[in-house]
């Protein structure tokens, strides 16, 4: 085991990968020389090259589409997109490029590439830089959503990624990059679609992803103390999502709260919502409780910002109006 | 009885608080209605203060320089009246009947429908709560899975409660669903069970058919009612219930002893019978299991109530899961074993059925119907043999005494059937 | 590979057009017979480009495809059974009925495909060239794409990249002078498309696109600039469609006179008159004949195939575990 930083996690995966593999390459915009804004592929481009880690022209549109298209024709790139907030640059190429080949040409092409960026806020960054668009992509069949929460699951869960035949969404935050947390040594790959029970407790699930995550955490320090226990549960994966873990969960404990950074209304969480009703409705004691970024812009100036993205007391609140 | 005199926000004036500047009454002192018996203050100006209505002062409880915030009391004024709030509604019944009873007629009025979270419905159909009996304390009043659990733990100390008996003078427990249609379907249960065992089918009836369930004399939560070794002497119970209820036409679903009591019911005239669906009725025959309905009488522990409950059905196999747990938890009394062993002595002495319903049967001029499963042990179906020609029977296969149970959505789809071709309201 | 076509290619080129038009003609017939479903984008008239772009290429080089890509299809190699009973929804079709005329694909000639996202193409091929040069292969990724998809923002992108990073791939636009109903002097800035090659640091070559023969030649050309490593090529070949955008197309925008102008440049009698001197005319009736007769077979044997059966996608679903 060693302690990594979650950004550190992810560039040893990269590493690894592209070793391992030579058809893996990796594109995006200040990725080269600079290593990245959050340095995620610091010195790639030193020890593989300028063909196989490329800086790029801002042109979001056209490089995911590229992208795509080189993973059907022989190499597996791995795509950073800078920030959550461009996704809509690229919904083209997800939802009517890559999403839909392997179905519609009857299996003719596996499409192995990655879309890497980083979402969230809390970090003043504005209306335009601190979105969680995991909805956009979660949205599109054929595509798979993927959202580490710690430095262990951001390196074993970016070399599934990569190994997988399909077109995988891979969901940072940036307020994990600095996190610390112990990876296992040696080669370390995590299972998509395996959601992982990080607290167990008898009174509520809480099912949350990425940075909310910690939330929950400290959600259910809280709650502890008033004599409620939730169980926390990190999704890892948002499509396809573990169903029976979720199942499982809400049977034992008969009450569910969602989290998620995204908007609460048509979000991710009410997927959850519907997904927990149409398998565990007789389960529920209560309805569901979703918990997400307020459904506005989110500002820029700290005491708005902190007003409208959800967080541990948001998180506690549901859990108490769901046992009340 | 005393009348708070209350500070309001009078003559439209805004004010928050204020404060008691003199009494212009004393206690003790006649009042009338619109006496000014007070003065306050508040910031801006003094303001009169009424009394409300006539009477006595009997309270003062703001003194002169108290202050007071905008809906406090001030004094109180006895009007005269004597209080209202002493005497329960059952004041000079003889029958004391248990608390859950009293209230159930409250809920009954007020919902068309219980709110209760999905997992308390799944509890208490597994345990057969009555969801209408339980008080629900989740956010608006929802009912949620601690309170089946509680209405669970308590329901044994209900059973146990002292409940007298008398010819006649007891009402039965009742349970009402309210939901449309004008003449209810009165459903009678058989021998050691309880209205509890309609609950399954009343689910699958839709919402345009009113029903209520009763509980035979000393059965479930009503009275042990003395001299009720008749299926007639059971009806006369029945009918005082329910025209005690308002009612006075109805449609009937008896099930085995209740099949008869519905015969019976019908043909006494007390109230108007529309209709008769019956689920393998006693009394058309001689033979009973009369081994089994002792069996089940007695049992006190849930290994033999099984197994005599497994008689009830076509297989011991069909029997639900939970189910002999949910009837033992509801027959955790010995005075109510002990009275129904008796009843079953009464009823079917040497294990033969003392009454020929057959006559009844005949006369009965609405529609009528028979459900029988081919399996029944209890019962045998062979007892619907020379049944006269405008009774309609439905031979079930694979089915043993418990229609209800078995095929509830045959039964409610039959029930329905009968109950429209009874025709509209007359 | 030469930058001329032999008589034998040329011959080739033509059989290839005569099943083209065949096909196309066949189609509408059966769209006016209630037979087809969903708007057919026919592409008569702009044959030449289709087949004579794809004539030099091999199976191992990628072409990317419009809405109206039947030419591209026919020219890449596609067999034309396959790709009518994929028109008609058939099974047996090469993407099971699943894509419908306007997304077929056949990844073994490397045809990877169709795309009726007008411009999508464009970046497309750009992100194949980006593997073969990664894998180092000896092939080309060609997007063939039209006046309309010029005006996208990623065919700006994709062409500055292309350039950017000398990417082996060549972009053919088949200019048919209208973007759906409106007529390119309404959507262009430029008149000629390929003076836009040196702004992306190009070479732009303009050709008269129903001339299959000079097609062949600026393509072969391009081919081998990239792969000698040297990048882009932007072709810019001039052609018309004689028969509306798409089997929905009301008609009424094109001026009078203007179909009939091109129809006079068909590049099928015109292919069909240059080769006579050198293979007869008994030689190019039966070629005809033998062109026309595979077409008719192929709807023949198409119309009779069975409707693919309903399966879901596994890739495609919500949880990680059936339900």
């Amino acid at each position: 085991m060693a302690k990594l930083r979650y950004a550190e996690a992810l560039n040893q995966a990269l590493r690894e990968e592209m070793e391992r593999d030579p058809a893996v390459w990796l594109l995006g915009e200040d990725i080269g020389v600079y290593g990245g804004v959050f340095k995620v592929t610091r010195d790639l481009m030193e020890t593989f090259g300028e063909e196989r880690v490329r800086d790029t022209p801002i042109s979001e549109q056209a490089l995911t589409a590229m992208t795509v298209t080189a993973a059907m024709t022989g190499t597996r790139p791995v795509l950073e997109i800078m920030y959550a907030d461009f996704l809509p640059l690229t919904i083209d190429a997800l939802a009517n490029q890559a999403s839909i080949y392997n179905y519609i040409w009857a299996g003719q092409v596996e499409l192995p590439f990655v879309l890497r960026t980083q979402g969230g806020g809390g970090a003043g960054a504005g209306a335009q830089h601190s979105k969680s668009l995991d909805a956009f992509v979660a949205h599109i069949p054929g595509l798979k959503v993927v959202a580490p929460a710690s430095p262990a699951d951001a390196k074993g869960l970016l070399k599934a990624a990569i190994r997988d035949p399909h077109p995988v969404i891979f969901l940072e935050h940036k307020l994990l990059y600095n996190m610390r947390g112990e990876v296992p040594d040696g080669e370390h790959v995590a299972e998509i679609g395996r959601a992982a029970i990080l607290r167990e407790g008898r009174d509520v699930s809480v099912f949350a992803t990425s940075r909310m995550v910690h939330e929950a955490l400290k959600a259910a320090e809280a709650l502890s103390a008033e004599g409620i226990e939730a169980e926390i549960v990190d999704l890892r994966t948002l499509r396809p999502l573990d169903l029976s873990a979720i199942v499982a969960s809400v049977e034992k404990t008969n009450h569910a709260v969602v989290v998620n950074e995204g908007w609460t209304f048509c979000g991710y969480g009410a997927e959850l919502s519907a997904t927990i009703m149409d398998h565990a409705f007789d389960a529920l004691d209560a309805p569901v409780e979703r918990v997400g970024t307020l459904d506005m812009p989110i500002p820029y100036s700290e005491p708005l910002e902190m007003a409208v993205l959800p967080d541990a007391g948001r998180i506690a609140d549901a859990c108490r109006r769901a046992v009340a | 009885m005393a009348r708070d005199v209350t500070i309001t926000g009078a003559g439209g004036e805004y004010m928050d608080s204020v404060t008691v500047v003199e009494w212009c009454a004393g206690v003790g002192d006649t009042v009338r209605a619109g006496d000014t018996i007070a003065v306050v203050e508040t910031a801006k100006a003094a303001s009169d203060v009424e009394a409300p209505c006539d009477g006595t002062l009997a309270e003062i409880v703001a003194d002169v320089g108290d202050e007071l915030e905008i809906g406090a009391v001030l004094g109180r004024i006895d009007d005269g009246t004597g209080d209202a709030e002493e005497a329960p509604a059952a004041s000079a019944a003889p029958a004391d009947p248990p608390p859950e009873a009293a209230a159930a007629p409250d809920r009954r009025v007020r919902e068309g429908r219980v709110v209760a979270s999905p997992l308390a419905r799944r509890i208490a159909a597994q345990e057969g709560v009555d969801l209408t009996t339980v008080e629900g304390t989740g956010p608006r009043g929802r009912i949620k899975r601690r309170d089946v659990e509680r209405a669970l733990r308590e329901a044994p100390a209900v059973a146990r409660q002292a409940v007298p008996e008398g010819r006649g003078a007891g009402r039965l427990f009742v349970q009402t669903r309210q939901e449309g249609g004008p003449d209810p379907v009165v459903f009678l249960h058989g021998f050691a069970a309880d209205l509890a065992v309609w609950n399954g089918l009343l689910a699958k009836l839709g919402p345009s058919v009113s029903t209520i369930g009763v509980d035979l004399p000393g059965h479930g939560r009503s009275p042990r009612l003395k001299a009720m070794g008749s299926p007639a002497a059971l009806a006369d119970a029945v009918a005082e219930t329910l025209l005690a209820e308002g009612m006075s036409r109805c449609h009937i679903v008896g099930h085995s002893l209740g099949g008869a009591v519905a015969l019976a019911l019908a043909d006494s005239g007390a109230l108007a019978v529309r209709s008769l669906t019956l689920l393998a009725p006693a009394g058309l025959g001689p033979e009973i299991d009369g081994a089994v309905l002792q069996g089940l009488a007695r049992a006190t522990r849930i290994e033999s109530l099984g197994a005599w409950l497994g008689a009830l059905f076509a297989t011991p196999a069909s029997v639900p899961e939970g189910y002999a747990q949910a009837v033992m938890r509801r027959r955790g009394d010995d005075a109510l074993r002990d009275y129904q062993a008796a009843l079953a002595g009464e009823l079917f002495p040497d294990g033969t059925q003392g009454f020929d319903m057959r006559p009844a049967l005949e006369r009965f001029a609405g529609p009528v119907r028979l459900i029988w499963g081919e399996s029944d042990r209890i019962l045998p179906i062979r007892q619907t043999r020379g049944l006269a020609p405008h009774v309609a029977l439905h031979r079930v296969a694979q089915v043993g005494h418990m229609p209800q149970i078995e095929r509830p959505d045959l039964v409610a789809r039959l029930i329905g059937e009968t109950v429209r071709s009874a025709g509209g309201p007359r | 590979m030469r930058n001329a076509p032999s008589v034998d290619d040329q011959l080739e080129m033509f059989r290839k057009m005569v099943v083209v038009r065949h096909m196309e003609e066949t189609l509408g017939e059966l769209h006016k017979a209630g037979k087809t479903r969903g708007p057919i984008h026919r592409c008569d008239g702009q044959e030449a480009v289709g087949i004579g772009a794809t004539a030099m290429l091999a199976d191992t080089d990628y072409i990317t495809s419009t809405h109206r890509g039947h030419a591209h299809y026919i020219g890449k190699g596609l067999d034309p059974y396959r790709v009518v009973a994929e028109i008609l929804g058939r099974e047996t079709g090469y993407c099971e009925g699943r894509a419908g005329h306007m997304i077929v694909a056949d990844a073994a000639r490397g045809m990877i495909g169709g795309n009726a996202i007008v411009g999508a193409g464009i970046p497309a091929a750009t992100g194949m060239a980006c593997s073969i040069r990664l894998t180092g292969r000896d092939a080309v990724a060609m997007c063939l794409f039209g006046d309309g998809a010029a005006q996208t923002g990623i065919c700006h992108e994709s062409m500055n990249i292309a350039s950017l990073w000398k990417l082996p791939v060549i972009f053919l636009l088949e200019h048919n002078q209208y973007g759906l109903t409106v007529h390119s002097s309404r959507q262009s800035s430029v008149e000629d498309l390929s003076v836009r090659a040196e702004g992306y640091g190009m070479p732009g070559v303009l050709i008269d696109g129903n001339d299959a023969v000079a097609v062949y030649g600026a393509v072969a050309e391009a081919v081998a600039r990239a792969k000698r490593g040297e990048g882009p090529t932007l072709i810019e070949a001039k052609t018309y469609r004689f028969d509306g955008f798409s089997t929905s197309d009301m008609g009424g925008y094109q001026p009078d006179g203007e179909i009939a102008e091109w129809r006079a440049r068909d590049p099928i009698p015109r292919l069909r008159a240059a080769l006579e001197s050198h293979v007869g005319e008994e030689r190019l009736s039966a070629v005809e004949a033998e062109a026309r007769k595979e077409v008719d077979d192929a709807f023949a044997q198409a119309l009779a195939d069975p409707l693919p059966g309903f399966a879901a996608h596994p890739a495609s679903r919500p949880y990680s575990e059936v339900s």
